[in-house]
């Protein structure tokens, strides 16, 4: 079977690893180069190229985003994180975790993990989004704490725009993390309280990547290491016996070069 | 009766087609675009569709996607849109103007004023192409009362019992987008059309022209010297 993988090139230039080995695969890895050439332009061509070969294609999305019922799928099956994530803690603690902190992109890691726990209304769960330059900089990917409600890519959520209701470029150090929307689900967990969503910034995740990998021996990727960033500054405010779970959603080795420029080292 | 009602009811006494180009607002900038639309009517056409510029045109394809970048890069709004059709309305009352885009811009704009706003500047009727008939509910009261047309897609991968539900809720005319894929890469054959065409016409009585792709800049459009 043919895969075709449609990739913002900004994208395909700082997730090379993950490109290499995807055409290793044998997967034929399509650069984007419309917009600012990220995650929303990678969507957009995929989506054109269905309509057109819908006939023999079958699109997947990288995360709870798109129409329906994509984000309502994409979550079903990563819930396994969450099913997974409940069953160790039981055999390790014998209770549920207190806090579970994951990061948001599109928000597939976060939805599979908050999932089943859902209805556990003793577990906070957190979803850090990418604070890129700060929130208030204008050069985020902070969708829910400072987009508003719009239609994109077949689903209402909350999305980075401007006045005019044109979708803006998102900016996140993460290629992961760099999108204008958010899975609608998230959208929902944050309207009704049931979730709640903070920033982590490009310069904070950096300093996570490195503490993580120091302390843990545990590279973990940019994404995940915005979720680091917010457990490390939540988690001294907590009680000793708190439990809290990060959910370290991928590896960093993808993420060296990216970590190794900014800290001015060259490989 | 409405403009567009009006124009194919002449168009069936002529019996002849209705020529509809499509122009995108603001490309490559607010004056030529104007321009352009204005030569319109003139050099043949009967209906007009205007492109509202969008950041992520997710249904179009380079040609298309290009010239919305380009307007608003000229700095297209709808407000500006929606004053460029007001502006061709001084001098054309009969040709038929027909907004087509993508729901957000509207959305943010508001529906209710959107639609009074556009029907005020002389806009007839809008494709809004990612808002399915199932989440129409929003536009259709406002649109109705402005006394706009809501314009639905059909493709030929639309099966018959979801066309009968997407006609329930057009209105002005049938947008039969005759291939498989986004806009601008091929036209329909006449094979394609001659088995598509009889099985729209059951389904509804309203017009159904089609869509078509000009491979180059056809002389009937060419922008005026
Ligand atoms: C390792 C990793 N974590 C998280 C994400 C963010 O996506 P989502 O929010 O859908 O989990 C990505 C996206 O590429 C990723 O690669």
């Amino acid at each position: 079977m043919k895969c075709v993988i449609y990739m913002g090139a900004t994208d395909v230039e700082r997730q090379k690893p993950n490109v290499f080995r995807m055409r290793l695969l044998g997967a034929e890895v399509v650069p984007v180069t419309a917009g600012a050439g990220t995650l929303k332009d990678a969507m957009n061509e995929a989506m054109r190229d269905w309509v057109a070969n819908v006939a023999d294609t079958y699109m997947l999305i990288g995360t709870v985003a798109g129409p329906h019922p994509y984000p309502a799928m994409v979550r079903d099956f990563q819930s396994v994180i969450g099913e997974e994530t409940k069953a160790q803690m039981r055999a390790a603690e014998g209770r549920l975790p207190d806090v579970v902190v994951a990061a948001i992109g599109g928000g597939s890691n976060a939805m599979g993990i908050f999932y089943p726990f859902l209805d556990d209304v003793s577990v906070r769960l957190i979803g850090v989004e990418a604070a890129g330059h700060g929130l208030d900089s204008g050069k985020t990917a902070a969708s829910i704490e400072r987009g508003r409600p719009g239609v994109l890519h077949g689903n209402r959520t909350y999305l980075l725009q401007n006045a005019d209701g044109q979708i803006d470029e998102a900016h996140s150090i993460s290629a992961g993390l760099d999108y204008p929307g958010v899975g609608p689900e998230h959208s929902w967990l944050n309207d009704i309280g049931r979730a709640e969503y903070v920033g982590a910034t490009d310069t904070e995740a950096l300093d996570a990547f490195q503490l993580c990998t120091r302390l843990e021996g545990i590279i973990p990727a940019l994404e995940s290491a915005h979720a680091v960033a917010y457990a490390a500054k939540l988690a001294p405010t907590l009680s000793k016996d708190t439990l809290l779970v990060i959910n370290l959603s991928g590896r960093g080795d993808k993420d060296i070069f990216t970590v190794a420029e900014h800290l001015g080292v060259t490989l | 009766m409405s403009r567009i009602a009006a124009r194919f009811k002449a168009l069936a006494a002529e019996g002849r087609g209705a020529l509809i180009p499509y122009l995108e607002a603001y490309d490559p900038d607010r004056a030529t675009s104007l321009e352009l639309l204005r030569a319109m009517p003139a050099a043949g056409a009967d209906l007009i569709e205007v492109g509202m510029p969008f950041s992520d045109p997710s249904a179009d394809g380079p040609v298309i996607q290009a010239a919305a970048l380009r307007g608003l890069k000229a700095g297209a709004t709808l407000v500006g849109v929606l004053d460029m059709v007001a502006e061709f309305r001084k001098e054309d009352d009969a040709t038929p103007v027909i907004l087509m885009g993508y729901v957000n811009p509207v959305e943010s704009y508001g529906y209710e004023r959107f639609c009074k706003d556009a029907a005020a500047a002389g806009v007839d009727g809008l494709i809004l192409v990612d808002l399915p008939p199932e989440e129409g509910a929003v536009i259709a009261a406002p649109a109705q009362a402005a006394g706009l047309d809501i314009i639905r897609l059909v493709a030929p991968t639309t099966p018959d019992a979801r066309l009968s539900y997407v006609l329930a809720h057009a209105s002005g005319f049938v947008y039969y987008v005759s291939i498989v894929g986004i806009t601008g890469t091929r036209s329909a054959s006449a094979h394609d059309l001659a088995g598509a065409i009889p099985r729209i016409r059951a389904a509804t009585d309203l017009p159904l022209p089609l869509v078509l792709v000009c491979a180059r800049q056809s002389r009937l459009l060419r922008p005026p010297a």
